[in-house]
């Protein structure tokens, strides 16, 4: 009888608690996490309860502050690695590093993006076309991962894109990167600045530049906790720091109306998402000025994130360079672009965001000669 | 609104349970009636209308029918008022649509289908309110004369939406009188979070596995994959649906009334005879009291009886959905349950356990392929997957599900028999180990909410590069 009683109790216990904590608790109005507002509580209107959206509302509102949130998630992430589900939301924890999982390749989505390059080349036949893709991490450990995660192969895909490329030159830069012991970072998805600077070495020579080699080197911080961990939520991984090149060098970076005198924004080094002390993160589109450089020597970058660190090597050689990010660029904005009006076009991405880039062929409204 | 979703566990239940034990009995019909409102409009605010007017029409025909006990024209008219409204509401919103469809490819004509979406629970709750008025009409039961307390009974929150089907008679006596002690409390909690754990741990992770392999390409696939994805399905619609009576069945005890078992472990049947009496068993004998002894049953020869079974199995897979697969899915049954009886009886008896075993599993396991997989076509393309027509037995990806889901599928695999429960009674019979049950249900409940948080945890939704 007792055992009974208790059993009573903790039960009722557990269904009081758990929603008088989760409505009445503090409460964050932001996940970073998941990078998005948290939901309000809803108003209960006719409409609202006709058309659901309060019950929605609702749900999405105990939902976003359940007691406890992250803590119950990383327990159902033990439990699922425990019975052998070791890949969570996509990534794979291997020897102390979170790696994202390249599979289930969508090889009509890489033709298409892959024809609508060809297509801008072919309006701009005079203009010399560089085509980067940089491996991820997998591609690194390709040999340790095991077998059963039934993974895609990079250089495959790279050797894919490679082969349908009509008077583009190919940089392939895997295995400088792989050649980086901390090449990528444990906890994010993108490359390290090291692994960038060996990746700029190999490619000065395939864009017709002397590397320049007066770095100096420093940390900027190492409490960085990337995209990975939070899919994962893993805390077991160590923090990741962030390394800078920089050089005297004075830089113009403007995003829209504002200009800045620096590549680097040292402001969100306190924020979660720390990557975007590059170039302040993803704009549609960014240009950079050298003002040592007297000449005008113009490059055009189509780019993801993976180029926010490399492009401030790339920085010093050229007197302009003008960043297009098709992921956050207006139809509008894009018909401005004309490549013929640079010296080089150069279209850098990871292999795992251009085989899932959906946005791609928004550079095919780019101008022509 | 489902029990597995936490604004069920933690806003309507914990309220509803409080309001519920708080109040006098006298008022506690009244509680299940509003609470079973709220629950079913959470998913359904415009329908909970029909189902309110609907439940009006039965407890009229009922009160009418005890009114003019005498006159036996007025009480047949009754009775047909309601199986009429009924049937014509399952025909309406269930059905309408898949018979225009029909009807237009068959004769090449264009019928306007006004594509209703169907009210949650509908074939649930007009099986139960006809078997009200069908029991008093054959005057089985007496006369509900509360309307609350007819309310209650089609209403209320546990098994409104799936089942199991109860009928009027089963809980007639407890709308009248029930006792809540904390034994009943108890065992009902210990009944709900078993549930629980059957739909949120066991039958979405195996669910999981058959999703991935029922979107692939059937032409290309391995036989070992197509069995491995069948078996996934096989085991989560038995949690699943399992899971959810038992979860019905906990709530019902905490509220004092004790529902029939919906499920009896069917994987074990010997025949596919004994699976339907140990599925959803109160669906069957709900077609049973219903439809089959009405028509004669097994009383007037092969022949009609043959014709009684085909109708019932005929109804039983249309009663699953409005689609051409689970018509076709009923008579697969129906044939089977009618060679079994006139053809095979005495082989069955016969043949040793594990023979008839694996039988029953096999015929089990092509039916779930004709019940999940809606086209006929692709049907086909996985029954000839299933036996090595798709070229290899198996590939990396098959290697991949079997590390993801090895564990699981034996988890549940074993679960399913019954026989862990039965090893644990035997080993705990005469001794006190229930804190040890209330550890591990403590635990199953955690988990169970991890995994319901984490289903809407959504990192980098929209800067993923």
């Amino acid at each position: 009888m007792k055992t009974r009683v208790l059993r009573v109790i903790l039960f009722f216990l557990a269904i009081i608690i758990i929603p008088v904590f989760t409505l009445f608790g503090e409460k964050e109005t932001v996940s970073y996490n998941e990078n998005k507002t948290l939901a309000e509580f809803p108003e209960l209107t006719l409409g609202s309860w006709k058309s659901r959206s309060f019950m929605n509302g609702m749900a999405d509102y105990f939902s976003d502050h359940f007691v406890l949130r992250e803590d119950f998630i990383r327990v159902k992430n033990k439990i699922e690695t425990l019975i052998g589900k070791n890949e969570i939301n996509g990534v794979f924890e291997h020897n102390g590093s979170l790696i994202q999982t390249f599979k289930d390749i969508d090889y009509t989505l890489t033709d298409r993006n892959l024809s609508s390059l060809n297509k801008l080349k072919a309006k701009n036949p005079d203009t010399p076309f560089y085509f980067m893709p940089i491996i991820t991490a997998q591609e690194k450990f390709k040999d340790s991962l095991p077998s059963y995660l039934n993974l895609d192969s990079e250089s495959e895909y790279i050797e894919y894109c490679f082969s349908k490329l009509k008077e583009i030159k190919s940089i392939d830069v895997s295995r400088e990167i792989c050649s980086v012991d901390y090449g990528f970072y444990r906890t994010d998805h993108h490359w390290t600045t090291d692994a960038a600077y060996h990746a700029y070495l190999k490619a000065s020579k395939e864009l017709g530049l002397i590397p320049y080699d007066n770095f100096e080197i420093k940390t900027v911080t190492n409490e960085f906790k990337g995209t990975l961990y939070s899919k994962t939520l893993n805390e077991n991984i160590e923090l990741d720091s962030i390394n800078v090149y920089e050089t005297d060098t004075k830089f113009k970076l403007s995003v829209k109306n504002d200009v800045f005198d620096s590549l680097y924004f040292n402001e969100y080094l306190k924020e979660k998402d720390k990557y975007s002390f590059f170039l302040s993160g993803n704009h549609g589109i960014i240009t950079i000025e050298n003002t040592n450089i007297n000449i005008s020597k113009e490059l055009l970058i189509i780019k993801d994130s993976y180029a926010n660190c490399f492009v401030p090597f790339l920085a010093e050689h050229y007197s302009k360079i003008t960043l297009v990010d098709p992921r956050y660029c207006s139809h509008t904005q894009i018909k401005e672009i004309t490549p013929s009006d640079y010296d080089g076009v150069l279209v850098l991405f990871n292999v795992s965001g251009f085989s899932q880039e959906q946005n791609f062929a928004l550079i095919e409204f780019m101008g022509g000669k | 609104m489902v029990f597995s979703e936490p604004v069920f566990m933690f806003m309507f239940l914990p309220v509803t349970l409080l309001v519920y034990y708080a109040v006098p009995f006298r008022l506690k019909n009244a509680v299940l009636f509003l609470s079973g409102l709220l629950f079913y409009s959470w998913g359904e605010p415009v329908y909970v209308l029909i189902m309110i007017l609907s439940t009006l029409i039965d407890y009229l025909a009922g009160r009418i029918m005890d009114k003019f006990e005498a006159n036996k024209k007025i009480r047949k008219a009754a009775l047909i008022v309601s199986v009429v409204m009924n049937l014509s509401l399952l025909g309406l919103f269930k059905y309408s649509g898949f018979f225009i469809d029909s009807l237009n490819s068959a004769f090449g004509i264009s019928l306007y289908n006004p594509n209703l979406p169907l009210p949650i629970g509908i074939s649930f709750f007009t099986f139960q309110s006809m078997s009200y008025t069908i029991d008093l009409y054959r005057k089985n039961i007496t006369v509900q004369k509360s309307f609350v307390k007819f309310a209650a009974f089609v209403t209320m929150f546990p098994q409104i939406v799936a089942g199991p089907i109860v009928l009027y008679n089963d809980i007639s006596k407890e709308l009248e009188e029930r006792k809540i002690d904390f034994n009943a409390l108890s065992d009902g909690i210990s009944t709900f979070i078993c549930g629980l754990c059957k739909k949120v741990l066991i039958a979405n992770s195996v669910g999981e596995l058959w999703t991935t392999v029922k979107e692939t390409d059937y032409s290309t696939l391995p036989a070992a994959t197509a069995w491995l994805g069948i078996i996934a399905f096989t085991l989560q619609i038995y949690f699943d649906f399992s899971g959810y009576s038992d979860m019905a069945i906990g709530l019902g005890k905490m509220l004092g009334f004790k529902f029939p078992e919906n499920f009896d472990y069917p994987y074990n049947s010997k025949s596919v005879s004994e699976f339907w009496r140990r599925w959803h068993m109160t669906l069957g004998g709900w077609f049973k009291s219903y439809v089959y002894f009405p028509l004669g049953g097994s009383k007037n020869g092969k022949g009609k009886t043959i014709r009684n079974l085909l109708i019932v199995w005929f109804l039983t897979g249309m009663w699953h959905g409005a689609s051409w697969n689970f018509i076709i899915w009923g008579i697969y049954y129906g044939i089977i349950l009618i060679l079994e009886k006139f053809v095979f009886a005495s082989v069955i008896k016969k043949l040793p356990s594990a023979v008839t075993r694996i039988y029953t599993l096999f015929a089990v396991i092509i039916g779930w392929v004709i019940f999940e997989i809606t086209s006929p076509a692709s049907e086909l393309g996985y029954i000839r997957a299933m036996f090595g027509f798709s070229g290899a037995f198996s590939d990396t990806f098959t290697i991949n599900i079997l590390h993801n889901y090895s564990i699981i599928l034996i988890i549940a695999a074993i679960t399913a028999t019954g026989l862990p429960l039965k090893l644990w009674k035997k080993i705990t019979s005469g001794k006190k180990l229930d804190g040890i049950c209330i550890a591990g249900e403590a635990a199953g409940m955690a988990a169970c909410i991890a995994y319901l948080v984490d289903a809407t945890y959504n990192p980098f939704l929209y800067f993923n590069f």
